[in-house]
């Protein structure tokens, strides 16, 4: 667009310029040549008054058309609408001040008497503008693209954060205080995208900011659960327990059952070997390690298999009853209700079981499987049965994957 | 003859630099095309009509360095008649912006507002699936999680509103944008989870009818 008005603008070159001056001189002042040929006829004249009226004459000869500003001012007007105030405010600042000093001796030329003025010192200085300012839009072009290429940068890595929370806000069940935090973040990612597609690049940095913000509650509320699936020593305890269950079951030589709750996955082993492994549910706060009654976490720890309820028995389908709380689980409720963690009328749970309905169910801190998996479990398994469940026995579990991804996400930034 | 044609002359000089010598700036006119540019950008022009609103601050400038033109030469040739038909002008199409500008302002309202109101819908729709949604074992987190995003949806509902009060309709509509496709796209969830939840109970009720007839 520029190019096509620069036409326009180098159209007033000093020669065209010249070439005015000569031929459009004489034209259309027919009045003032007869006025004078009239006085010269009938009143001889002296001297002052013929330079008087050659003075006149020249003066109002046609004037050769001002240097063209137009280039240098959409220049300007790209330069105002890429934000040059921004990028390059000192530099912008000179070149505004440079076209209106070109404005300014335009002017002043076209004060002058024709035959006094001259424009050609102005044309050149127009010229080394049109240059600048030139040089000026590609500066803010490439600023602009550089800005525009961060925003999408930290657009991209937003949306990841935003993908990262939602898929552990689901799979821990977060609940909906992060839920509704992270879709507030979303949209104000959504808005950004907006903003960066119509160039707002200003609003889309604010939208960023406030869903940055966002995220960052709903992070806070992921956060906690997934450092104990990403913390050493509770993972090499709880593999302590696993092994040693196992290896209390192959001397005794009874069944074992280890439920790891980050895998999803519950084991029969017998004579140390594993015989079955089937998919569970686990309690809605599941990753939790229970605490109270009604907390809907699923227990950590060493149990026993205390009384199995056959079909009929049980409202979902079978059940082994767990002897939660044992000693441990009772001495860290009293630790919680001191500590004031939790309630002081809150009581300690119980009624643990392993049953049927389904591994895709959300208990209420239960174990689950599908009925027909029950049944083989059930089958196997004895009042007395070592039942130990853990959150995960290697840092290799997906919350912990989680807690890495978002951590890789943060430094990204 | 000749007297009468010499004070024919020197009349005419005495006139005509009279005349010109009366050439005074175009106050009022530079006044009044100032004051409708500036008229038309309070009501937005230089946000909703871009380029007109530089054309016509172009125009003005334009016409005001030819008033610094006119005021630069010696008293005697001072013209402003050009300079008043540039003002003139500059008033006409400033007038013309103010009026187009408060058009298309509207215009912009508009879709912000029936963006708004397409939003509230979405949501709306979404939170009468939900409350549809089988609850139960298997769909009680899902359902606690989609809670969860429509109460956020709903929270956003009123910075909507705020925005076109604030008359940043492009905030409004981009709000609303989003808020609609996330909307939409629980809608869509939730009728993924009612789907998978009628072909378990179909299946589980198949099974029955099997296990009835051996």
């Amino acid at each position: 667009m520029i190019k096509e008005k620069g036409r326009a603008g180098r159209n007033d070159s000093p020669q065209r310029h010249k070439e005015h001056k000569v031929f459009n001189c004489f034209k259309g002042k027919g009045f003032f040549v007869t006025f004078v040929s009239l006085w010269l006829k009938y009143s001889p004249p002296s001297c002052f008054s013929l330079i008087f009226f050659c003075f006149i004459f020249f003066s109002a000869c046609s004037q050769p058309p001002p240097p063209a500003t137009k280039l240098i001012e959409n220049i300007d007007f790209e330069l105002h609408k890429g934000d040059a105030e921004k990028y390059i405010p000192i530099e912008y600042n000179n070149f505004r001040k440079e076209l209106r000093t070109i404005r300014d001796r335009i002017i002043q030329e076209e004060s002058k008497f024709s035959p006094f003025r001259d424009y050609e010192p102005i044309l050149k200085n127009i010229g080394d503008i049109e240059k600048e300012g030139m040089g000026l839009i590609k500066i803010i072009q490439k600023k602009s693209a550089e800005k525009k290429e961060k925003i999408a940068e930290n657009l991209k890595n937003l949306e990841d954060k935003a993908r990262i929370i939602d898929e552990l806000t689901l799979k821990i069940h977060a609940g909906s205080y992060a839920r509704k935090k992270l879709t507030l973040g979303s949209l104000a990612i959504k808005e950004a995208k907006i903003s960066l597609e119509n160039n707002r690049y200003d609003s889309a940095g604010e939208k960023i900011e406030t869903a940055s913000a966002y995220l960052s509650d709903a992070e806070k509320s992921v956060i906690p659960l997934l450092k104990r699936y990403s913390h050493n020593d509770l993972i090499e305890r709880w593999k302590k327990s696993v092994r040693d269950t196992i290896e209390e079951a192959k001397k005794r030589k009874t069944a074992a059952i280890i439920v790891n709750k980050a895998e999803r996955i519950l084991k029969l082993y017998k004579d140390g070997k594993s015989l079955m492994s089937f998919n569970i549910g686990i309690g809605k706060n599941g990753y939790r390690d229970k605490l109270f009654s009604g907390d809907r976490a699923t227990p950590e720890g060493r149990y026993r298999v205390i009384k199995k309820s056959g079909a009929g028995e049980s409202k979902y389908h079978k059940a082994l009853l767990l002897d939660y709380p044992n000693h441990e689980d009772r001495r860290e409720f009293l630790k919680a209700k001191k500590t004031g963690l939790i309630s002081k009328n809150a009581k300690i749970g119980g009624l643990i079981e392993i049953h049927g309905g389904g591994k895709d169910s959300t208990t209420y801190g239960c174990i689950s499987l599908e009925n027909h998996e029950m049944d083989a479990l059930f089958e196997r398994a004895a009042v007395g049965t070592a039942v130990t469940i853990v959150g995960a026995t290697s840092l290799e579990n997906e919350l912990s994957h989680g807690l890495v991804e978002l951590k890789k996400n943060h430094d990204r930034k | 003859m000749n007297k009468t044609i010499k004070i024919f002359a020197g009349s005419f000089l005495v006139v005509f630099f009279f005349i010109a010598g009366c050439a005074k700036p175009p106050t009022e006119d530079i006044d009044a095309a100032k004051s409708s540019v500036e008229a038309a950008k309070l009501a937005g022009a230089e946000k909703y009509l871009m380029d007109n609103a530089k054309k016509v601050n172009g125009e003005l400038s334009a016409a005001m360095d030819e008033v610094k033109v006119q005021d630069g030469k010696f008293p005697l040739f001072r013209k402003y008649d050009k300079a008043k038909e540039m003002l003139a002008s500059v008033k006409g199409n400033a007038e013309r912006l103010k009026a187009d500008t408060a058009v298309k302002k509207e215009e912009v309202k508009k879709n912000a507002v029936a963006a708004m109101d397409e939003a509230k819908g979405a949501v709306g729709s979404a939170k009468a699936m939900l409350e549809k949604a089988p609850q139960g074992k298997e769909t009680k987190a899902d359902i606690e999680a989609m809670t969860g995003d429509i109460k956020g949806l709903e929270d956003s509902l009123p910075d909507v509103q705020k925005a076109i009060d604030g008359e940043n309709y492009d905030d409004a509509a981009g709000k609303s944008k989003s808020i609609k496709e996330k909307a939409d796209a629980v809608s869509s969830q939730v009728q993924q989870a009612i789907e998978k939840i009628e072909a378990a109970k179909k299946a589980k009720a198949e099974k029955g009818k099997k296990k009835g007839k051996k």
